[in-house]
């Protein structure tokens, strides 16, 4: 289990995000409000700013270290002002089995391709499935995956679902891809017979669009109670608004809905009150997309 | 003042052993105009019964904006969750008018309601209806709204009726609430009901439906949503440890949603009139079914105040980048 930000809008300071707020992403390292766990396993981002050189590439930062007591993060956060992201901190299980180095740090995001992904989860049985996994994923992508994780799977399901991943894709094209990653997923699961609760939140962006999954397998289904993180969905949170930043002590977004020209999703709200936060709803994703300066901003249904 | 409780539409036809006791932890409590009785967030220090003056319910929206959810007058109560669930306050009260009435603290009704005392028992059964109540009133406004897109419609499922079956006393431990059973609770909990389990996509309830039975979610997951035209629109995934069909069973009136198993899904279904039984006379193992019971209309009535707060924030922010365009 891990924890993830995003954003898309006007510019703002990757402090602002990663460390200014009560809950913001790097506090999220030791202190989760609503995962019950500590996500030492790394930390990455994908930050596209628009005031550096090829501004349409995102910037991309990977570290084995736990982000808390990364220094050079720390420093660059007050350095870049991205106007869209994706950061990720990786929660693992507390045993020697888990693999940490970097190919497994999110998000990832091949060469050439722009969506970049990160996840929120696991999947049951992914050492057995992904043998199957592969003959879903293009031939020119498979050797890009580096990794052992199954997000990466995931990820590499999805681009390969694109009819031209090296592009900026409408939101609809990236949705359909999703969905038949998804269903790839369900299928070979079923296969095999492997009907435990999995997580697949997950969270996409290209610079252009952003798009949040809210996704689990067989939700409900454990073999033994209290199993972690099967007895709730796991969670997407979402606010808009414009101006992010410290106003009358509290970090929000402000100007109401009528002005708004920017979204934060993640997995949990970035303060300790969460009351101008929503939740993106499960089985769905929400899509958010830029209209010129503005966004527009769906919830579609995920039926897979 | 002293007969501010016997006035209120909420606990009208009491008995007075069961006023005496709700007498008993009252304390009087008095706010002048625009001050604030309590804030979002903020610790559920318990309910409040209004016998003068005017109070208004905020909430905040995305934005930062404030949306008023409803104004409260002379003989009604706010802050009922607090009776029902521990979570933090869900929205902000500040006085139109000054106003004040009396303050039931959730700590000493929780204390009475462990000793099974009449007023307690008589009184949360009340909340229950009220929020029961309030809960549909929001899913009709939410029917009538109307504000969701077609891509968040999803198919009407044809998934094949459920099958009853055994369960045993593992499955029911499986369940946090119930770990605690030994096997002589267990199984008077399993006399009350039968197994069911259902396919994904498999009917559980149709809407409109008169409520004879409502189902404990024991694996997987149950879908509520409304019928719409062009598809069905999920309103809340009832997952382990939750009731389906709860609203109707409490409030008696139909069923305001449609349940459909959004994944292969195993239920313990709970006849209408036994379920009332734990109403009136908890025992133990009613009283630990009730106390999931609580949270869960507070759950429930929240994520349908969410549900429709977000349909008419995304309505807006949308709108305005139409207009702006």
């Amino acid at each position: 289990m891990c924890r993830i930000v995003s954003y898309l809008g006007t510019p703002v300071l990757l402090d602002h995000l990663l460390y200014a707020p009560d809950s913001a992403l790097l506090n999220q390292v030791i202190h989760a409000q609503m995962l019950d766990m500590l996500n030492l396993a790394g930390f990455g981002l994908a930050a596209w700013d628009p005031a550096s050189h090829a501004p349409t590439s995102p910037f991309i930062y990977r570290t084995t270290q736990v982000g808390l007591f990364d220094r050079n993060i720390k420093l660059l956060a007050n350095k870049i002002a991205p106007d869209a992201l994706i950061a990720h901190i990786r929660g693992v299980p507390y045993n020697s089995t888990v693999q940490i180095n970097e190919q497994n740090v999110h998000p990832f995001k091949f060469d050439r391709v722009p969506l970049a992904m990160a996840h929120n989860g696991d999947l049951a049985g992914f050492r057995t499935m992904r043998f199957e996994l592969a003959e879903h994923v293009k031939p020119e992508l498979a050797p890009h995956i580096q990794g052992s994780t199954d997000s990466e799977w995931i990820y590499a399901l999805t681009v390969s679902g694109l009819a031209d991943p090296y592009r900026i894709n409408e939101p609809e094209a990236i949705l359909d891809a999703i969905r038949q990653a998804l269903a790839i997923i369900r299928e070979v699961r079923a296969r095999h017979g492997i009907s435990r609760s999995s997580s697949s939140n997950l969270m996409f962006c290209d610079g252009v669009n952003l798009i949040a999954v809210r996704y689990t397998f067989d939700f409900g289904r454990f073999e033994h109670a209290r199993l972690q993180g099967t007895m709730q969905f796991l969670s997407m949170w979402y606010t808009f608004g414009r101006d992010y930043g410290l106003h009358d002590g509290e970090w929000k977004l402000i100007g109401g809905a009528a002005s708004a020209d920017s979204v934060i999703v993640a997995s949990e709200p970035l303060t300790r009150d969460f009351s101008t936060w929503i939740e993106v709803p499960e089985y769905s994703a929400l899509v958010v997309r830029r209209e010129g300066a503005r966004r527009r901003a769906e919830i579609h249904a995920l039926e897979v | 003042m002293a007969d501010t409780l016997a006035r209120v539409t909420l606990l009208e036809g009491l008995g007075d052993t069961a006023l005496a006791d709700l007498r008993r932890i009252a304390t009087p409590f008095a706010v002048a105009a625009g001050e604030v009785l309590f804030r979002q967030g903020d610790p559920p220090s318990g309910l409040f019964v209004l016998d003068r003056g005017l109070l208004e319910i905020a909430t905040r929206m995305p934005g930062d904006e404030e949306a008023r959810v409803s104004r409260i007058g002379p003989g009604e109560v706010l802050g009922e969750f607090a009776l029902l669930d521990p979570a933090p306050r869900s929205a902000r009260v500040v006085a139109v008018e000054a106003s004040e009435g009396l303050f039931l603290s959730a700590r000493s009704f929780l204390a009475m309601l462990e000793e099974g005392r009449e007023g307690a028992v008589a009184a949360i059964d009340r909340l229950r209806t009220l929020v029961a109540r309030r809960t549909r009133a929001t899913l009709e406004r939410l029917g009538a709204a109307n504000v969701t897109g077609p891509e968040e419609l999803r198919h009407v499922p044809t998934g094949r009726p459920g099958e009853p079956l055994t369960l045993d006393f593992e499955t029911v431990r499986a369940i946090d609430r119930f770990a605690a059973f030994d096997a002589a609770q267990a199984a008077e909990m399993l006399a009350a009901g039968e197994g069911l389990a259902l396919e994904r996509g498999a009917l559980l309830m149709t809407a409109g439906a008169e409520a004879s039975s409502l189902a404990l979610v024991l694996r997987g997951a149950i879908r509520a949503a409304f019928a719409r035209a062009g598809g069905l629109e999920q309103v809340t995934i009832h997952g382990p440890g939750e009731w389906a069909g709860l609203v109707a069973a409490i409030d008696g009136g139909a069923q305001p949603l449609a349940l459909y198993a959004a994944e292969d899904s195993l239920l313990f279904r709970v006849p209408l009139e036994r379920f009332s039984q734990w109403r009136s006379q908890p025992g133990p193992v009613g009283q630990a079914i009730l106390n999931g019971v609580d949270r869960q209309l507070v759950r429930d009535q929240r994520r349908a105040n969410r549900h429709l707060g977000r349909a008419i924030a995304l309505e807006r922010f949308n709108a305005a980048g139409r207009e702006a365009a």
